[in-house]
């Protein structure tokens, strides 16, 4: 640590505008003496307010006692100097509060932080608070800038900092240990075990961070975290990031696991807004009553799809299908197919391949938006469309898809019934990973 | 658990699928999302190490032993619910825990520990798979480098579900015991009687031998290992009555294993006054007396619970020392995304691999020396557990009941006694 501030005058008032960095763990246990230098106790805790960007150390608690342990709580304004073997308090120990302190908005840092895991919201990561970094402005008045999750950190714990420096620094000066802090600023940092008052506080502020990050980075988060913290994070999601993350994460039982942390509302919510293959995977993975309870609670609309892909055993295409999809009469114009498609396709996932239909509601041509695009406004579908594509029964499976897929290079496949009516389709996207595990496989040997 | 039932709906024909509704079904496929921590524990249990002190207390004493069975099952149900317990309620692993609520110097020397004594484990492990492939006719040479290639690839490429999965089916192979010791003929009679009834002696081999059946039964790393397998699976509080059967039913599997190796040993090797040092000596002293197949099973049932423990050791220590001190972990991550995970678990395999190939490389005292760190370590452990356990802001209504924490209590201070014991006697060079 870089403590420039260590000459101090009898008042314990030091020359303005000086700044240091003081890591937590070197603060921890040093020895509190009140103002006529008597030893009180040892320094056990620290308290911060977290309404602040950078929060302020507002008070500290005391630890007395060898055997049998009790606390003390001041207020961080009576601390006189912290940049001694001990903490000198300008106030006697009759000024203190026996017990620790509770107040609202203010946190302590060792019970709630240290050790604890948190989200590091740049790196999109979970890592475990190995120390805290604190600015010190003036004599003594810090604020929490950095949480420090690096090795250092670990090392400076144990109290090997200085020794494991000067042996690096002796025999391996290029090591990357000693240049390397893994430092991540305090506003990038998503506590998971505060209470409920303190974290309301910070909620607003990492929604928005959280909006940043990219669903699939969220729902690697999420597996990271301990079932606990997992729903913490999981219930402060808005709905449709909560939607967007829970179709990334790969473990089925997680997902449950997931949606079955909030409540049934904010769980039809959440399915609302997921793709309804996505949303119909999820359900089929639920007990009958629970699913069930769900579509009940969904908007009518987005329930009847659901439940329509709930009806095709998940390894057919009809249950890797999904309902929503652009269909087109054979008789429209192009001019108007536009018109149609600025109006209706918002919703749908993929319009590169668009389906033609009779009035039986039958497939019978697919084109894709370029063909589109480069045709004559007043052609009619029928005229520029591909006839008889390829297409697979809702009863195929899923390796016959997969085939179709990779044989066709197609980014979407439509899905009949048995009279040729088109009834979904299977994207790319929902052929990957599958396709993935087959030439795995394949490589493998099996 | 919701996901199984699911899981299991699919499997069914179409048009079973709405019965499911019924509440039995339910309630069977939670059993089935929850079984697997405690039974898996219980069994790796049964290891290289353990095998051996079975067959050597039924070569030595015989019958003699087989009471301490019963109050060494109950010493294990009571201690492994205990993490199991904080495993659900807290939703955090052992190591977890230990480093939230005691600090990065209790973790370090924990870890430290446990990172030597699994280390060792491990090569004792292997040490076993080599043996039992030898009885087979496999060199050493060809069977551990193949043998520690799988495990390593198994975890590598595999995914946690698929890992449970093969560790579950492992678990069946320790039929293979009961089998043999159904062909070794014992007097069934004899067996349940010198079972139900404790005797005592204070012979001081037979003392040294009954520390050694207690002490092989706890481990440091399986309340680490099974805590976090818990946790890994996600059971709900509501779910946790499952869990403990688990616990429970995995406990007493163990334990019925065990009382068949003694029992085929004794039944043996026992009445004709056979002497043996290891569990490979035991199986081919089985061959004349019990028959070729009693013997090939008995070494087939070493190798798969060596391999078996080979694969949980490295496995669980690199997890758990990467969560106490904070770096990534996961069998479903990349090898690049956890590097220090994957890291620890290549080099556990590779160091425990190597040391068997090295000729004339001193295994009995680094097996010796392993017992010795366990023993000197399990107290920690126990008492960090118990001191968690009784943290209301951690476990809430949860806590030990006071009937529970005297049994909890009482337990582990005699695990600990007798422990102690035994690394005094290793020690003392008995």
């Amino acid at each position: 640590m870089s403590d420039a501030t260590t000459i101090t005058n009898d008042s314990g008032l030091i020359a303005e505008a000086q700044h240091s960095f003081v890591f937590f763990s070197t603060l921890l246990d040093k020895p509190v003496h009140d103002a006529n230098g008597v030893s009180i106790g040892r320094l056990s805790d620290l308290a911060v307010s977290v309404a602040y960007m950078f929060p302020p150390v507002v008070a500290f608690v005391v630890q007395r006692g060898r055997w049998e342990k009790f606390a003390l709580t001041g207020r961080w304004t009576d601390v006189a100097d912290i940049s001694g073997a001990a903490i000198r308090l300008n106030v006697g120990i009759q000024s203190l509060t026996p017990s620790k302190m509770d107040t609202p908005g203010e946190v302590l840092l060792r019970e709630t932080l240290l050790d604890m895991q948190i989200v590091d919201m740049n790196g999109a990561k979970v890592v475990r608070v190995n120390d805290l970094h604190f600015l010190k402005v003036g004599a003594c008045e810090l604020r929490l800038v950095h949480v420090d999750a690096g090795t250092r950190g670990l090392v400076r714990r144990m109290g090997w900092e200085p020794r494991i420096d000067g042996v690096l620094r002796r025999f391996a000066p290029q090591a990357r240990y000693l240049s390397a802090e893994r430092l991540i600023r305090w506003n990038y940092v998503q506590p998971l075990s505060l209470d409920d008052k303190a974290h309301r506080i910070r909620l607003s502020v990492m929604q928005r961070q959280v909006k940043e990050l990219h669903p699939a980075d969220i729902a690697e988060i999420l597996e990271d975290l301990d079932t606990h913290e997992r729903a913490t994070m999981f219930r402060s999601l808005d709905p449709e990031t909560a939607a967007d993350a829970l179709a990334e994460v790969d473990d089925p039982r997680i997902q449950t696991q997931l949606l079955e942390t909030v409540s049934q509302e904010a769980a039809a919510d959440i399915l609302e807004e997921m793709p309804p293959d996505e949303a119909a995977d999820l359900l089929s993975e639920l007990p009958p009553e629970t699913s069930t309870a769900l579509l009940h609670k969904m908007e009518v609309e987005e329930a009847e799809d659901v439940r329509e892909l709930l009806t095709y055993p998940p390894d057919t295409a009809g249950g890797m299908m999904t309902t929503e999809l652009v269909s087109l009469p054979a008789e429209l114009t192009v001019e108007d197919t536009f018109a149609r498609l600025r109006s209706e396709a918002l919703d749908v996932e993929n319009i590169y391949y668009l389906f033609v239909v009779d009035s039986e509601q039958r497939l019978v041509g697919v084109l894709n938006l370029r063909q589109l695009i480069m045709a004559q406004p007043t052609a009619r579908l029928h005229e520029i469309m591909i006839k008889d594509p390829a297409r697979v029964h809702h009863t195929d499976s899923r390796d016959s898809v997969a085939e179709m897929v990779e044989k066709y290079d197609l980014l979407a496949l439509p899905v009949v019934d048995d009279g040729d009516v088109l009834v979904g389709m299977i994207t790319v996207d929902d052929v990957v990973s599958h396709i993935a595990n087959q030439a795995w496989k394949r490589k493998l040997g099996h | 658990m919701e996901a199984q039932a699911g899981a299991l709906r699919r499997w069914l024909p179409h048009g079973l699928r709405g019965r499911l509704q019924s509440g039995m079904w339910a309630r069977i496929a939670v059993i089935i999302a929850v079984i697997g921590p405690g039974v898996i524990t219980a069994n790796v249990d049964n290891d290289a190490g353990g095998i051996t002190t079975y067959s050597l207390a039924g070569a030595q004493f015989g019958y003699a032993l087989l009471w301490s069975l019963i109050p060494i099952t109950v010493a294990l149900i009571v201690v492994q619910e205990m993490c199991a317990r904080m495993g659900v309620v807290t939703g955090k692993g052992l190591a977890d825990l230990i480093r939230e609520q005691y600090g990065v110097k209790a973790t370090f020397y924990i870890m430290v520990a446990l990172l030597f004594t699994n280390l060792a484990n491990t090569v004792a492990e292997f040490a076993g798979v080599a043996a039992a492939l030898e009885i087979f006719g496999v060199s050493k040479y060809v069977s551990i480098p193949i043998s520690a290639l799988f495990v390593w690839w198994l975890v590598v490429y595999g995914t946690y579900r698929r890992v449970e999965k093969v560790f579950l089916i492992a678990c069946v192979f320790y039929v293979s015991y009961l089998i043999s010791g159904f062909l070794a003929q014992p007097r069934w009679g004899e067996v349940v009687t010198r079972l139900m009834v404790p005797e005592f002696s204070w012979r001081g081999e037979y003392v040294v031998m009954l520390i050694g059946l207690v002490g092989t039964t706890i481990a440091p790393w399986m309340q680490f290992y099974l805590q976090a397998a818990v946790v890994e699976k996600g059971v709900r509080l509501a779910d946790y009555k499952y869990s403990r059967y688990d616990v429970i039913v995995g406990c007493i599997f163990t334990d019925v294993v065990a009382m068949f190796i003694i029992v085929a040993c004794a039944a043996t090797l026992f009445r004709n006054q056979i002497p043996v040092n290891t569990a490979a000596d035991a199986a081919l002293a089985l061959a004349p007396l019990a028959g070729r197949y009693c013997a090939g099973l008995f070494a087939f049932g070493l190798f798969n619970a060596s391999l078996f423990a080979a694969s949980v050791l490295p496995l669980s220590t690199a997890y758990y020392v990467c969560e106490g001190f904070g770096w990534e972990t996961g069998i479903d991550k990349r090898f690049r995304e956890a590097p220090l995970f994957f890291g620890l678990y290549t080099t556990l395999i590779a160091v425990g691999a190597i040391f068997i190939l090295i000729p004339r490389f001193p295994l009995l005292e680094i097996m010796y020396l392993s017992q010795v760190v366990n023993g000197m370590l399990l107290p920690f452990v126990l008492i960090f557990m118990l001191l968690l356990i009784n943290r209301r802001d951690l476990m809430g209504a949860y806590v030990n009941s006071r009937t529970f924490n005297v049994i909890a209590w009482g337990t582990s201070v005699t695990m600990i006694v007798l422990t102690v014991a035994m690394v005094g006697t290793l020690l003392l060079g008995y």
